[in-house]
């Protein structure tokens, strides 16, 4: 069953002389088993949007459907612990959040929040942290001994242990070095490849080229854009409309088109891909 | 003139990791030095060394020829010579509006009220946030918290600025915002030595030098394109190069050789 948002509005400090209308009349779809990047400028509405989807935040307007919870705009959905367990948040920065004594305990902190017994919980903390490449002997060590790459990925691993049928991602991937970045994002796809909804936002085109089936682009409040990430690359308009930047790969092969060069765009994904697709564009010169 | 030089630096937290051993590096003046290693490298550890936020075990960091060192008279002197921008825009605004934030260094180097209004005004021009003197930080995105921090440094008439990741937490605007604020300052003081330490390739690239740290040792010390000519190597090392040296290996994997290091001459050369 897909999320979807239907007229959703939502303003920080109604009533008051700081009142600030982030989210405007938001209608739109996140399939089920997607990989959705949710992209826009800092201020653009992103964050608060993601957090409605477990209802952290609860909208002023609308109606916000989440694979069969129902969210309505001044009603206490009685169920939402049910809803959260399902629909897991990283923050931006989670690594911030830890405070166990222990690299296990910090993972197993999630799903015993939720009734999971000590056994099982230590279970699923084990399976999370293989899963981000914590080595074993860091599970009993303070997760501030850890760099700040590896706190990221126990971060995460606190989230995953609990097996939410949607992960939500804001900005994992901020500040971590270019191959930490890589690893992280090779653990979403195999995540989302088992099945699960992975909803992520981001600044980085490159990633949302290669990784992500879907895009929504905001911009002050509203959802502008939806699309998939290519079709969304090759409208010009829209992306010097909203100062965006084009993934490398993207630019450089719409700069050989421009000479003439004959590359199909729609299956530029990567380095690789593009490489592949200039031998053809040449051969055929 | 020598900016900086760090000879035989040894560092650690502790007994058991060492950070650095016997690290040495030298800054010209005017030079934009970046860099680069992976989480945990050592990067930022070099960088609180170098404004004496830490003292080294052993070793000797010089700033224009003068030691550092937090036993002698000039100590205060030579900090003055350096200032940083750090990582997190919201850790480093401690002013109630822009304006205060920029005075807050001024403050502390004792600079008359009549000087100060000046100054403020001098640098919130330079980096565009003239406008907003009287603002909040609550007001602003994260590029122009980072514009005011730049601001408050370059207030202080530093010959060294140490940026340490001021890019990684802001979107691509940004980045961008911050990338053209480096380049203007350094046209208009050319004098101005810059260490950014980053994780963004290409801002490396478009740096005079590119030093690569690992384990805290420094493996390459060169111009960017001899530097990122050791794909292999900076992969082991956690590193990523820069798009079009990614873009060279996969096309010599298709037959295709290209000689050229700039996009233009790449998307030229492959056009032939």
């Amino acid at each position: 069953m897909p999320i979807s948002f239907t007229n959703v509005f939502y303003t920080y400090s109604p009533k008051s002389p700081l009142a600030f209308a982030a989210l405007k009349d938001i209608n739109v779809t996140i399939e089920d088993h997607s990989f959705t990047a949710l992209i826009g400028q800092t201020g653009s509405g992103k964050s608060t949007l993601v957090q409605h989807i477990n209802g952290l935040l609860r909208q002023s307007e609308g109606t916000i459907d989440v694979n069969g919870f129902i969210l309505e705009a001044g009603k206490k959905n009685k169920k939402i612990k049910e809803l959260r367990k399902n629909v897991g948040l990283v923050f931006q920065f989670p690594e911030y959040q830890l405070f166990e004594e222990t690299v296990l305990k910090d993972v197993m902190f999630g799903p015993k929040n939720f009734g999971v017994n000590e056994k099982e919980a230590r279970e699923a903390a084990i399976d999370a942290l293989s899963k981000v490449y914590i080595d074993k002997s860091l599970w009993d060590k303070s997760p501030f001994e850890l760099s700040g790459g590896q706190r990221r990925r126990v971060a995460i691993a606190g989230i995953i242990a609990l097996h939410p049928q949607v992960l939500i991602l804001d900005e994992p991937t901020a500040g971590l070095d270019p191959q930490g970045a890589k690893e992280i994002m090779d653990l979403f796809k195999m995540i989302h490849s088992s099945g699960t909804t992975v909803i992520m936002v981001t600044h980085d085109m490159n990633n949302v080229l290669e990784y992500c089936s879907n895009v929504i682009v905001m911009k002050d409040g509203r959802a502008v854009k939806v699309s998939t990430p290519i079709e969304l690359f090759k409208d010009d308009e829209t992306i010097a409309s909203i100062g965006l930047e084009e993934p490398m790969v993207i630019s450089f092969a719409k700069k050989l088109i421009k000479k003439e060069i004959n590359i199909s765009l729609d299956e530029v994904k990567n380095e690789a891909s593009l490489a592949l697709l200039i031998k053809k564009g040449r051969e055929v010169l | 003139m020598e900016a900086l030089n760090i000879k035989d630096l040894s560092f650690r937290y502790d007994s058991k990791s060492v950070v650095f051993k016997n690290l040495s590096l030298s800054l010209e003046e005017g030079e934009y030095v970046s860099i680069i290693g992976h989480n945990g490298s050592g990067k930022s550890t070099l960088a609180k060394l170098i404004i004496g936020l830490i003292e080294p075990q052993t070793g000797i960091i010089s700033i224009f020829g003068e030691e550092l060192d937090c036993s002698k008279p000039n100590f205060y002197e030579l900090k003055k010579k350096v200032g940083i921008v750090f990582q997190n825009p919201d850790n480093q605004f401690i002013g109630t509006t822009v304006q205060d934030d920029i005075a807050f260094g001024l403050e502390n180097h004792c600079v008359p009220h009549e000087e100060m209004d000046a100054i403020i005004k001098e640098y919130a021009t330079e980096v565009g946030m003239i406008d907003y003197l009287e603002k909040e930080p609550s007001s602003l995105s994260g590029g122009q918290k980072q514009r005011v921090a730049i601001a408050g440094v370059l207030a202080m008439k530093p010959d060294i600025i140490i940026m340490d990741e001021s890019t990684a937490m802001l979107d691509p605007k940004g980045k961008r915002e911050i990338r053209e604020l480096t380049s203007k300052i350094r046209k208009i003081n050319p004098r101005l030595t810059i260490l950014s330490i980053t994780h963004d390739i290409e801002e490396a690239f478009a740096s005079d030098r590119v030093v690569v740290l690992n384990k805290g040792e420094i493996v390459y010390n060169d111009t960017p394109n001899n530097v990122f000519i050791h794909q292999k190597e900076l992969e082991e090392m956690k590193l990523d190069v820069p798009f079009i040296y990614r873009l060279k290996d996969e096309l010599i994997k298709q037959g295709i050789e290209v000689t050229s290091s700039t996009e233009e001459g790449m998307v030229n050369e492959l056009c032939q």
